[in-house]
């Protein structure tokens, strides 16, 4: 049997790059950009203000030391109403829950962009806090044209508004459903208004895009 | 049957107006620009003089057409919203969501243990793949996954490679139809038959899956090794001979030449991974970047073209397909005089009377599936069920882009450019 052709190892394997894309933000950004970073071996955690994020990925996209070019992911997570610490004082069980009970009380949501390099094989996760009466994160749309399906679903599923965004509006849910099912506090059991089905193109199809700053009202 | 143009014989057609540029998708059309109304509403309307007297601004500049989002021809449940001139698409809004289940949120409230089987949810037709990625997803949150027996991991890249492939094929299947000479299609079409049933035969098709958290649910023996080791020739036979013709034949498949290109930057701007981003030159691989089961000690071989349209996806495809054969040939061999453990837990283990909690904390993992990078976050606070569990899907990117594959193409080349893409519905929508 013929020898199997290996492919080109060109890449850096996790535990090799373990904190490398730290220490490069620390040495060309300075340490104060970030919160908290914690060095994996698979995926270097970095936890940054929302004012900092869009400095950050641009550096971590154009650096080529970084090259982290593909978005992998923009998603969300819901804290409210779960334990960030255990009652017994005991110590939580990773270093992301530590930093995690250190976040301000009214910071309900984490938005996470995990980004990777296709070239070098470096990948990391930017963590961001909002809270829950000012769920706004910067738009990433004109770094990463993916970034507007996902920022889409995540206004869709979590009403996380991506300022800056071209034309927000749901992906996922219809026009005129109430809600954003993967909040904590969206109940299973919720039912929703029925709609008349829509039987072609119509002017009234072109759903405006959304802007909660501006109003109450779900498009 | 009369037309508009029976009434304004010698009207000069308006000035096209200018097209957006490439991936311009953002605005949707502008209504402004839509066709009239059925063309016996307006002649009620305005009469016959009327009309013959319009003003040629008031006729429509460009085709709306909507195509799904339910026809034959689409891959899933899909609405896409193109303006055409003359016979090209000009601009392409795409519209998802009819197959939301919402299966992010099921999986919040499902015990981890029964969570690998919702996976099916995500491709009914093919769902190993998945259910082996959410259970690497588990052993790697309860920090496990290193310690899963040799026997087990191998048996598990055999049973993601034979997934790989038929899925492949599939795709292959579906985009030849029409575009190829009937032998070749109908060879594919057996190929891929051949694969469902080694898959089936080594557990692949269960409802229950084989590979458990842990390592297998069964020892899966030597003798069913052996069985498929000789049987993969014969299944991969037609693939040989269809990628034979096609290699001494450069120009077999014209049609699917030069159509729904991508470039290299643009698919990195959308995310897009696997054979389509392989196709447009980035050798990416998740099996070879982050290996997992037996892929550090077997690496696979990745193949890359640079053309980026439909024919370089559809090569892609078949070489990937060749090469996760001969690449199970390879485990198949070991497996069949492995005689070690199948479970971390030994051969003769019992099953808990219940789960354990999930510890605390979150965990990321990441699988190269047939249509790119699969990746699975599960975060969880102690309980028996996860408090987030996210699953980043390869169509969804793909489907972001499709405007990018699409404009420019004739309404002829739609089908071929969407069937190349093996786009997956329940991944798409979730």
């Amino acid at each position: 049997m013929k020898p199997m052709p290996s492919g080109p190892q060109r890449r850096i394997l996790p535990g090799v790059r373990r904190g490398h894309l730290i220490g490069l933000i620390e040495a060309r950004l300075g340490s104060n950009l970030f919160v908290r970073a914690i060095a994996e071996d698979d995926e270097d955690q970095i936890f940054v203000e929302r004012e900092h994020l869009l400095r950050l990925i641009e550096f971590l996209r154009s650096d080529p030391d970084a090259d982290l070019t593909l978005l992998v992911d923009i998603t969300a997570i819901d804290f409210a109403g779960s334990t960030r610490a255990r009652e017994d004082g005991s110590p939580l069980a990773s270093p992301a829950m530590v930093v995690q009970a250190m976040a301000l009380p009214d910071h309900r949501f984490e938005v996470v962009y995990r980004l990777r390099s296709p070239r070098l094989g470096y990948r990391v996760s930017v963590r961001v806090s909002v809270s829950g009466t000012d769920p706004v994160v910067p738009s990433l749309t004109a770094m990463f044209r993916g970034a507007d399906w996902l920022e889409r679903e995540l206004w869709d599923l979590f009403g996380i508004y991506a300022d800056g965004h071209p034309y927000l509006r749901r992906l996922l849910l219809y026009s005129g459903f109430e809600g954003h099912p993967l909040r904590k506090d969206y109940p299973t059991e919720k039912s929703q208004p029925l709609v008349p089905l829509r039987r072609g193109p119509h002017p009234a199809d072109r759903v405006p895009p959304c802007d909660p700053r501006t109003t109450d009202e779900d498009p | 049957m009369r037309s508009l143009f029976d009434f304004l014989p010698s009207a000069d057609l308006p000035d096209a107006v200018d097209a957006p540029g490439a991936g311009a998708t953002f605005d949707p059309p502008d209504d402004g620009d839509l066709i009239r109304p059925a063309f016996e509403e307006e002649l009620e309307r305005y009469g016959e003089d009327a009309l013959a007297e319009a003003q040629t601004a008031g006729l429509a500049k460009h085709l709306l057409w909507t195509f799904g989002p339910e026809h034959r021809a689409l891959p899933f449940l899909l609405q896409m919203r193109c303006e055409i001139e003359d016979d090209r698409l000009v601009t392409v809004d795409t519209e998802i969501g009819w197959l939301h289940q919402g299966l992010e949120k099921q999986l919040e409230g499902t015990p981890w243990d029964r969570a690998p089987a919702l996976m099916q949810r995500l491709h009914p037709q093919n769902p190993c793949g998945y259910q082996l990625a959410f259970t690497l997803a588990l052993e790697r949150h309860f920090g496990i996954a290193h310690a899963v027996p040799r026997r087990a991991q191998l048996w598990r890249s055999v049973l993601a490679e034979l997934s790989r492939i038929r899925e492949h094929l599939h795709v292959v299947e579906r985009l030849l139809l029409g575009h190829a000479r009937r032998d070749h299609h109908r060879m594919i079409a057996l190929a891929a038959q051949r694969i469902l049933a080694l898959l089936t035969h080594a557990g692949g098709t269960d409802d229950t899956p084989v590979a458990t958290f842990g390592g297998l649910s069964r020892p899966l023996a030597s003798s069913v090794a052996r069985h498929i080791r000789t049987a993969l020739t014969d299944a991969m036979g037609p693939v040989f001979t269809v990628v034979k013709a096609q290699s001494t034949n450069p120009a077999l498949w014209p049609a699917l030449r030069g159509r729904g290109t991508l470039e290299r930057r643009t698919a990195l701007s959308y995310g897009i991974t696997g054979p389509t981003l392989r196709a447009t030159g980035i050798s990416d691989d998740i099996r070879q970047s982050d290996p997992y089961f037996s892929y550090a000690e077997f690496p696979p071989h990745v193949p890359v073209r640079e053309a980026g349209d439909t024919l370089a996806r559809l090569e892609i495809r078949l070489e990937e397909a060749l090469a996760s054969s001969e690449l199970i040939e390879q485990l198949l061999l070991i497996l069949e005089d492995e005689d070690g453990a199948w479970h971390i837990d030994g051969d003769a283990r019992e099953p808990p009377p219940s789960p354990p909690p999930l510890p605390n904390g979150r965990s990321l993992t990441s699988v190269e599936l047939a249509g790119g990078e699969f990746s699975i976050l599960v975060e969880s606070n102690g309980g028996d069920a996860p408090t987030r569990v996210r699953l980043r899907t390869p169509s969804f990117f793909l489907a972001s882009a499709l405007g990018q594959f699409l404009v420019g193409c004739r309404l002829d080349e739609v089908v071929p450019v969407l069937a190349s893409l093996g786009l997956v519905g329940n991944e798409v929508d979730r």
